[in-house]
């Protein structure tokens, strides 16, 4: 069976696009854990409005920048979809292209929808 | 909550990831029964806190599988497709839907996924390709190649039945919103068994689909306030590290143990389902 679609460099930089959002999630959050062990806040169940969140950002309250990471996280699937609609569609894979955006339409329209 | 406990829920997610991240499914069911009946967090809390881990899960494992060719993207964009609109359908019925029965129903049909993947656990690889026909795998070209460890054979396919793999997306996606359950349970098995994916391509692929799928759910319960921001971010840290780990130990485990240990989890999940219900 010929192999006509190797995975690893079907669409260029997917790749480089789940380390990014990874390393940036995952380091944001790890700085704003060590930021809370500093502040010794004893407020470990707290939730935090995300309009609350942003605005802590500039002053790095500890669970402002945690929020954030968690933030990166959450957005990271809506852009590896974006990344494979351009990737697929610069290999003029219209098939895989309408696929990506498919996928992208319903997310962010389940997204609105759950939120109205 | 005290310092220690904190460190033990790091170090179970530590060990969650690394199962769910070598077996291309959610966190939700290992994490929200642990951090519900375990740790005593709120249920809406555990759910949210899982479905996040979930994307970290399928952050880290996918760049893993991405790199070993164990995850075919275009696979993956047929079942997420799906997916996404029966999440949606999934939801709008829920509150119709008859949910006792239709778990007894579910359950009955992962113990039967089961028992078919342990029988042809020995099959694997050497099927590829044989009896069954293309239905579009050819044209849409879902071929690839990935190196079977430990033997480090090259190890080609062809996935069949391409029809499968948006109805499958689609129960997956409303199983989801129905039952709460997540898709790499019946992902999997319908790519090994219907459409003759090698397992540890099925469970590659399964991992970016579980993060794609997850992304909506875990958005709406960060955007109506059930995320703890600490508690969240030690548990995707743990989780990380595990689905770091995970791919690396499935690579080198052979397809017919990965088959078993996917087959005991299914019977696993189905008897917690008729339990819970």
């Amino acid at each position: 069976m010929k192999n006509r679609a190797p995975q690893a460099q079907e669409v260029a930089g997917f790749g480089n696009v789940l380390v990014f959002c990874s390393v940036v999630s995952v380091s944001v959050c790890l700085i704003g854990i060590v930021l809370f062990a500093a502040s010794a806040s004893s407020n470990v169940d707290a939730t935090l409005p995300l309009r609350a969140a942003l605005l802590g950002l500039t002053s790095l309250s500890a669970l402002s920048v945690i929020t954030f990471g968690i933030l990166v996280l959450l957005v990271s699937p809506l852009i590896w979809v974006i990344v494979a609609f351009i990737g697929f569609a610069t290999k003029k894979s219209f098939l895989y292209s309408f696929l990506s955006f498919l996928v992208l339409f319903f997310m962010l329209l389940s997204i609105a929808v759950s939120l109205k | 909550m005290e310092p220690l406990i904190l460190l033990a829920i790091f170090f179970v997610c530590v060990l969650a990831g690394v199962i769910t991240s070598m077996l291309g499914i959610g966190e939700g069911v290992l994490l929200v029964p642990f951090l519900t009946l375990a740790v005593g967090i709120p249920i809406q809390v555990a759910i949210a806190t899982s479905l996040v881990s979930t994307i970290a899960n399928s952050s880290a494992a996918s760049m893993r599988y991405l790199n070993d060719n164990r995850l075919n993207l275009r696979l993956a964009l047929w079942f997420a497709a799906a997916a996404t609109v029966g999440a949606i359908i999934g939801a709008e019925i829920a509150a119709q839907t008859n949910r006792s029965l239709l778990t007894e129903i579910f359950a009955a049909a992962l113990i039967a996924t089961a028992l078919v993947m342990f029988l042809r656990r020995k099959e694997s690889d050497a099927l590829q390709g044989k009896g069954l026909r293309d239905f579009g795998g050819a044209l849409f070209t879902l071929d690839g190649s990935y190196s079977s460890a430990p033997a480090e054979r090259a190890v080609n396919y062809r996935a069949r039945n391409l029809f499968l793999a948006p109805l499958s997306g689609f129960v997956a996606g409303n199983a989801s919103g129905l039952l709460g359950i997540g898709g790499g349970i019946i992902n999997v098995p319908v790519m090994t068994l219907g459409m003759r994916v090698p397992i540890k391509v099925a469970t590659g692929t399964s991992a970016l689909i579980i993060g794609l799928t997850t992304a909506v759910g875990a958005t709406i319960y960060f955007a109506n306030g059930f995320m703890q921001p600490l508690l969240t971010a030690i548990v995707l840290e743990a989780v990380f590290v595990g689905a770091l780990i995970g791919p690396r130990m499935q690579a080198r485990i052979q397809n017919e143990a990965l088959t078993i240990i996917f087959a005991i989890v299914l019977v696993i999940l189905a008897l917690l389902m008729l339990v819970r219900f």
